[in-house]
């Protein structure tokens, strides 16, 4: 299982590579696209974030992928928004014809659309967990369009992704690995990703709440208020899928991916190695309890190991 | 602009069961709710939630189905995206619905392409729309210039277009999500459906109400089954706008009952009745 990470600082690639990287994945902003569509059209999902999350031009992202495939490493360039028009796909097909032009390794696409748009050009698709690829149906539907890889949504059990693997075995599998948990579906949430004000799921977590609780019982009204605190207060608050390797490895999946575009870069180097260092233990063991035993813990493992709150596969330990 | 009538008690059929019992009076009041002096069609189901669907209770479905049959509704069955684990589970469901309600139930709607794919195949004569998970133009009301525009959908791309043609899709199921929604470039071969007076803005997997009735480290575990807790509980909150935000089973949804819609002949309004509490 290769590590993919975040290329959001290219004067530490050499960093994130010696930390044991083996795969990139990166966005790019492009002035042109907000002239021609406007300020509330995304090129991928964390647009509207602006340079924070994507600090490179089209233009360097060309000159990065040169960079990164003379270090023999694979990269892929993300288009996932939630939804582009008929003109949007029009303009993005232009994109992908000059990425056609480097030695790019595929695409990060999230609808059927571009998974046209990248064959006609040439390039391969790999389908975004923003399509929600949930079932082993929309697996082989998207395979039979002529999905390279599939990144499974991060809010499926390992057990759900073990079959899905096993009913349709002819295309690659990302996983989510490290960072970011999310309280909703990426394939479902539409909510804008800007700077301006706070994501839907942190706005809900700070918002005003009536939990209608009026005239419950004081054991049912205690577990509604405790349940509201440990979902806002508690869960997800980092996530983690270390515990889960040994099965991802033994699956065969092709990548378990970092996220979080705007992180500090050491702290993506410590995921990497952490992973790197897991992946190695996980190949040595007979078993998962073996592996659970010799397994290395995430920094601040003793806060956030708790109650599987912050797990994207809490099934594996609890 | 013609206007087909429907009302939908998808995802709250047992929560207003249990407010209103008889489902003839529950049909009258929704109607009524809605300003319709009768509806055309109901639908039944879930766009969100696998467990929800696999919990639906035929012993109401007969008896909401008794009452759409003596007067003359007809019935779309919604279903949501099955994760794996349930994949199986809920075309079986959808079997014994279609099997057990063939005369009542005319027309399916989907959320996936895996699911329109099968429906299609397996049942050729049944109606097949595409619902509002498929639709996904971002919605806001906390950005006014974004939300207060006319909306154009973009959902209208020349692969839907195709699909359309290929599935035989006969409507397009959208949410309000803007003031003004322009629907003048839709497909010509396709009618346009939009729920009404709340937008869904997002949902997931993982349900919080789900995890109620479960220990700490067993709650919030995507799609795992639950006690139905949404039949009994709800929440909304305050985001410091005058909006209605509520929280119903697995979906966050703001109320929009402004919306006006432009471009269109012929509409579906979908009123589903979230505002109906105990």
């Amino acid at each position: 299982m290769n590590v993919l990470v975040p290329l959001n600082n290219i004067s530490h690639i050499d960093d994130y590579i010696e930390a044991g990287a083996k795969e990139f994945y990166i966005g790019f902003y492009d002035e042109a696209w907000w002239e021609k569509f406007g300020e509330y059209a995304d090129i991928n999902r964390l647009t509207g974030f602006k340079k924070d999350a994507n600090p490179y031009s089209f233009e360097e992202v060309l000159e990065i992928i040169k960079q990164v495939k003379e270090k023999n490493v694979y990269i892929y360039v993300t288009f996932n928004a939630s939804i582009y028009n008929q003109e949007q796909l029009d303009y993005l097909e232009g994109y992908m014809r000059r990425l056609k032009e480097t030695n790019l390794d595929g695409v990060i696409v999230s609808c059927a659309e571009l998974v046209e748009v990248a064959h006609k050009v040439g390039l391969n698709a790999v389908i975004s967990t923003i399509a929600g690829i949930y079932n082993s149906d929309m697996t082989k539907f998207y395979r039979d369009l002529g999905a390279k890889r599939v990144i499974l949504p991060r809010d499926l059990s390992t057990k759900e992704i073990e079959e899905i693997v096993t009913k349709c075995p002819d295309v690659e599998y990302e996983i989510f690995m490290m960072r970011n948990g999310c309280r909703f579906s990426d394939s479902s949430c539409l909510g804008f990703h800007r700077s301006e004000k706070p994501s839907i799921c942190a706005c809900i977590g700070n918002a005003g709440r009536d939990l209608q609780v009026k005239g419950k019982s004081f054991k049912e009204k205690h577990e509604i208020e405790l349940n509201d605190i440990v979902y806002t207060q508690n869960f997800h608050n980092f996530t983690c899928g270390i515990c889960s390797i040994y099965r991802f490895v033994k699956l065969g999946i092709t990548a378990g991916k970092i996220v979080g575009r705007s992180d500090e870069w050491q702290n993506i180097c410590e995921d990497i190695r952490l992973i790197k260092q897991n992946v190695e233990i996980a190949k040595q063991c007979q078993s998962e309890e073996e592996y659970l035993d010799k397994m290395i813990f995430p920094n601040g493992h003793e806060i956030m190991c708790k109650m599987g709150l912050s797990c994207y596969y809490p099934e594996i330990r609890f | 602009m013609q206007k087909e009538r429907c009302i939908s008690v998808c995802e709250i059929m047992e929560h207003i069961h249990n407010i209103e019992p008889q489902f003839e009076q529950m049909i009258k009041e929704i109607n009524g709710m809605a300003g319709y002096t009768k509806c055309d069609r109901i639908y039944i189901g879930s766009s969100f939630c696998g467990q929800y669907f696999l919990h639906l209770s035929m012993k109401l479905m007969k008896e909401l189905m008794a009452v759409c049959k003596k007067q003359n509704i007809k019935v779309t069955l919604v279903l949501p995206i099955f994760t794996e684990k349930n994949l199986q589970e809920g075309k079986d469901k959808l079997e014994r619905l279609l099997t057990e309600f063939k005369t009542e139930i005319d027309e399916v709607t989907v959320n996936d392409y895996g699911m329109l794919l099968y429906v299609h195949e397996k049942y050729p004569y049944i109606g097949l729309n595409m619902g509002r998970l498929f639709m996904k133009d971002y919605r806001e009301p906390r950005y006014e210039e974004y939300f207060n525009q006319v909306f154009k959908p973009r959902s209208f791309t020349n692969y839907l277009k195709e699909l359309i043609k290929r599935y035989k899709v006969r409507y397009l199921e959208f949410d309000p999500t803007h003031k003004k929604i322009d629907f003048s470039e839709k497909p010509e071969e396709v009618q346009i459906g939009i729920y009404t007076p709340y937008a869904y803005m997002t949902v997931g997997q993982i349900c919080q109400l789900g995890g109620i009735s479960k220990s700490v480290d067993k709650k919030f575990r995507p799609n795992e089954p639950c006690m139905a807790e949404c039949y009994k509980h709800r929440m909304r909150y305050f985001m410091g706008d005058d909006r209605v935000w509520r929280r119903i089973g697995r979906a966050i949804y703001f109320e929009n009952k402004e919306v006006e819609i432009i471009g269109l002949n012929q509409v579906r309004e979908i009123y589903a009745p979230l505002d109906w509490e105990v």
